[in-house]
């Protein structure tokens, strides 16, 4: 059997430890049943993770699979709890990027990483700097050398190297970081989403690369979520869901709809159920609109989005990481200013030109990444919750304290918040009270639309229902709520209706059902129907 | 930070400025015991006024700290304010227009300042250090020929003259402290300040304006800095063309004694009020026991570094207790 010209072996989806009796020499990593915990969190259990000399495999699951955290045990930023990591055969303790390195294996991030004023020869040697036999001169022409012979191998123009890296363009970047991993004879390759940001054009040019980079014998392992760059590409897929493997097979014994279901077929029974509506309460499919927003644009960021929310609805906003899904919300509160697009709220038009302008209008968000952007460290819990719409307990401009912390104290009581009182600095609770909290400062600005990003991001199962049966009350009252999540039960069980962004654009729309959320069937229905709507995988019927 | 009501000192610490407040309290013992004419009337009244110009300069100083910036201008915004204050005073005009157009000085420069960082996205640090040195220049230009000089009555009376025994800038400055503190501490400007600083991001999306609080800090630290300015050229009688400099960095100095961080969203105008004080009372000390200038710089420095050291200590032993708790 052969997949781009290369021998490959017969392949089987049984756990790689079993298949490993059949070899001799050792594969180049091995990662055997690996525990990795954080407090309160088991970010990956019993991990398993083969990758072979001069392969493409693939590293798949949703957000929070434990992908990012297998690749940061693998460079050496995680140390794991349990379980070991072989690299040729050999048990190694890898204590940072650095020991990584030296034992051939080299991580390219997400994020960009380069130095945009350096040029690239500065950007591949920047702190490990080739020097002169003396050992105290930076060899700026070995330096040169080297980075020409691998970006010869690239085919690109050497007079780029002498350039700011800034003025490069996406893919080149990319290429120069993938020659920043080389330069040091990796012989694995760690890629998160590199394709990420690049158009279409560029993708394909930086995937041929990868599979010459593989013809050169060097292993790589890519994390993706765009599944349509699979194939032709990528000799082995593993899967991972819920921080536990699920399989790993050769791409050319799968197929895309496969590996969805393999992302996403968990237990979906229970989450979505304590968040779905219940059956005695349905939306009312006359309740007046309270929201339209029609051709949103931001450009490079949002390309025309329009959507609509009516009365007591919960409208589920699903996509990627990255997919356009925050960048809708911010545009309807006013975060983020729109190029084009007009946004209706409670039968006005509205321009929100900040936050403050849409809790004006009775649109309040409780955002993602609860730390940074949701609460205040250093104000406490009444003052975190009154920060919405403080003038509510003042006289004139005077803050009324007592009335403030009476007002606390009754979200406390009503949401069940823990604290020891309502002067708590906000940093000492729980994330999941912390979050209670965010919801309060919701509340208190009264307003009819709620935008939930991300609500129960890194926060237990109790608290996740007790989110949850805020989002029910607060709909209950006839007032609206989008929910932007990544996790599929949650999102398709808290919302009536579902729309997918992809790439800045909306890629579609799916009504849940109601009764969806206790049927199984249904349910891994819908969920398949919203990753391939996510990763423009084909719609299942 | 406690579940009952018993009384522990962790809970006096984590006072804001407490601090300074207990620096003060030694300092103050240490100067009566060690500079027997420090406690005569004369030199309590003399240190006050010696006081207010960083006091009233640091309250402002205060407002931008808090809200996570820096205002580096302000020493030559004090200058420029009191340069037009007595040139309007020496071109006839009256004494309240001349004060008036004086503090609007001020003001123009915070807004200047706020235009440059809010509106147009300069770093503050280098928008400041750029006013600071445009409007030295421009105070150097108005001193040039002649040192401006007012011996206007009036004039004198605001750093001179006294009420009912008081000097009438402690006055001055005792209401601005009292106003600017209520304002921080009670009211939702105030809250929006701190906001900003702590978390400018969260305060953003809950509906805080954050460029309107960011633009009223500098506002505010420019008219502040006016004030001081006027008052300092009326104790002087006059206006130097290096009247001012180095004032941005003894404001901050009291800012930070009194408890203010420096990455925003903590400080209080009692703090940098009482480190304004601390700062005179010092100077005043030395000066009674003869100890040479140069000393007053060594040891001021040594101090802030004591002070901002003990009061991150006290903060970490605090925070961990807490904890433990």
């Amino acid at each position: 059997m052969s997949v781009g010209g290369r021998r490959v072996q017969p392949f089987c989806t049984m756990k790689p430890a079993e298949a490993r009796a059949a070899e001799v020499r050792p594969h180049l990593v091995e990662v055997r049943n690996v525990v990795k915990r954080f407090p309160g969190v088991v970010a990956l259990g019993d991990a398993v993770l083969e990758i072979r000399r001069g392969e493409v495999h693939a590293l798949l699951g949703e957000n929070g699979a434990g992908k990012s955290t297998l690749i940061k045990l693998l460079n050496g930023i995680y140390q794991p709890d349990g379980g070991t990591i072989l690299v040729n055969g050999v048990d190694q303790t890898i204590d940072g990027p650095r020991a990584a390195q030296a034992l051939g294996i080299s991580t390219i991030y997400q994020e960009h990483t380069l130095a945009a004023d350096l040029s690239p020869i500065e950007n591949i040697f920047l702190g490990r700097e080739l020097k002169s036999a003396s050992g105290f001169v930076v060899d700026r022409a070995a330096m040169k050398k080297r980075a020409e012979t691998l970006w010869a191998q690239f085919g690109g123009d050497r007079r780029d190297l002498g350039r700011p890296v800034a003025e490069l363009g996406g893919l080149k970047q990319r290429l120069i970081e993938i020659i920043k991993a080389l330069a040091f004879e990796a012989s694995l390759v760690i890629m998160d989403e590199p394709t990420a940001q690049l158009p279409d054009g560029e993708r394909a040019l930086l995937l041929a690369h990868i599979r010459a980079m593989r013809d050169r014998g060097v292993a790589v392992l890519l994390v993706t979520h765009r599944l349509d760059e699979l194939a032709g590409t990528v000799d082995r897929v593993t899967v991972f869901r819920d921080g536990r493997w699920v399989g790993t097979m050769p791409m050319s014994e799968t197929s895309v709809d496969d590996i969805i279901h393999k992302m996403v077929g968990r237990d979906v029974g229970s989450m979505a159920a304590a968040a779905a509506r219940d059956a005695d309460q349905p939306l009312d499919d006359g309740a007046p609109e309270v929201l339209r927003a029609v051709g949103l644009v931001r450009r490079g960021v949002l390309h025309d989005v329009s959507l609509t929310l009516k009365a007591g609805e919960v409208l589920g906003i699903g996509g990627l990481a990255g997919s356009g899904r925050t960048e809708v919300a911010r545009a309807l509160i006013g975060a983020d200013p729109i190029d084009a697009g007009t946004i209706w709220a409670n039968g006005r038009q509205v321009s929100p030109s900040s936050p403050a302008d849409a809790v004006r209008a009775g649109i309040f968000m409780v955002p993602e990444e609860r730390k940074t952007q949701g609460i205040v460290a250093g104000l406490d819990v009444s003052r975190n919750i009154t920060i919405s719409a403080p003038e509510k307990v003042a006289q004139s401009t005077f803050i009324q304290r007592r009335r403030e912390r009476q007002v606390a104290a009754g979200y406390v009581r009503e949401l069940r918040i823990k604290t020891r009182s309502p002067a708590e600095f906000i940093e000492n609770l729980s994330g999941g009270n912390q979050q209670k909290v965010l919801f309060a400062r919701a509340l208190f600005s009264d307003p009819n639309i709620i935008i939930v990003d991300e609500p129960t991001q890194g926060i237990d199962v109790g608290a996740k229902t007790e989110v949850y049966r805020l989002i029910r009350d607060f709909v209950a009252r006839g007032r609206s709520v989008i929910v932007i999540s990544s996790e599929l039960p949650e999102l398709l069980g808290l919302s009536d209706r579902v729309m997918i962004m992809r790439e800045g654009r909306k890629a579609g729309e799916i009504a849940v059902p109601i009764g969806a959320a206790g049927d199984q069937a249904a349910m891994a229905l819908l969920q398949r129907q919203v990753m391939a709507l996510a990763t423009g995988g084909k719609i299942e019927q | 930070m406690n579940n009952n009501n018993k009384f522990h000192l962790s809970d006096l610490l984590n006072v804001e400025g407490a601090t300074v407040f207990f620096a003060l309290a030694v300092l103050v013992l240490f100067s009566s015991v060690f500079a027997p004419s420090f406690l005569t009337p004369e030199n309590i009244s003399n240190v006050l006024v010696q006081s207010v110009f960083v006091m009233i300069l640091g309250i402002g100083m205060t407002y931008v700290l808090i809200s996570g910036g820096i205002d580096l201008s302000v020493g030559s915004a004090m200058g420029l304010a009191a340069a037009v204050c007595v040139y309007c005073i020496n071109a006839g005009l009256p004494l309240p227009l001349a004060l008036l157009l004086g503090l609007a000085t001020g003001a123009a420069a915070g807004f200047v300042n706020a235009y440059l960082i809010v509106g147009l996205g300069f770093a503050d640090f280098i928008a400041t250090l750029g006013t600071l040195s445009l409007m030295r220049g421009i105070v150097e230009v108005m001193t040039a020929s002649t040192r401006l000089n007012s011996k206007d009555p009036g004039f004198m009376f605001l750093a001179g003259g006294s009420l009912g025994g008081v000097p009438f800038a402690v006055l001055v400055a005792l209401v601005v402290a009292i106003v600017a503190g209520v304002i921080l501490a009670r009211t939702t400007m105030g809250r929006a300040v701190y906001g900003v600083g702590l978390n400018p991001k969260s305060s953003f999306l809950a509906g805080v304006l954050v460029n309107r609080v960011r633009f009223s800090v500098f506002v505010v630290s420019g008219l502040c800095a006016g004030l001081s300015g006027i008052l300092l050229a009326s104790r002087l009688s006059s206006v130097h063309p290096a009247m001012g400099t180095g004032y941005e960095l003894t404001a901050i100095a009291a800012a930070a004694l009194g408890g203010a961080s420096l990455s925003g969203g903590r400080g209080s105008v009692l703090g940098t009020a009482l480190g304004a004080l601390f700062l005179a009372i010092l100077q005043n000390t030395l000066s009674l026991m003869s100890v040479n200038a140069f000393w007053f710089q060594i040891i001021t420095g040594v101090i802030i570094v004591l002070a901002v050291l003990m009061d991150g200590g006290v903060r970490r032993f605090v925070a961990q207790r807490a904890r433990a708790a």
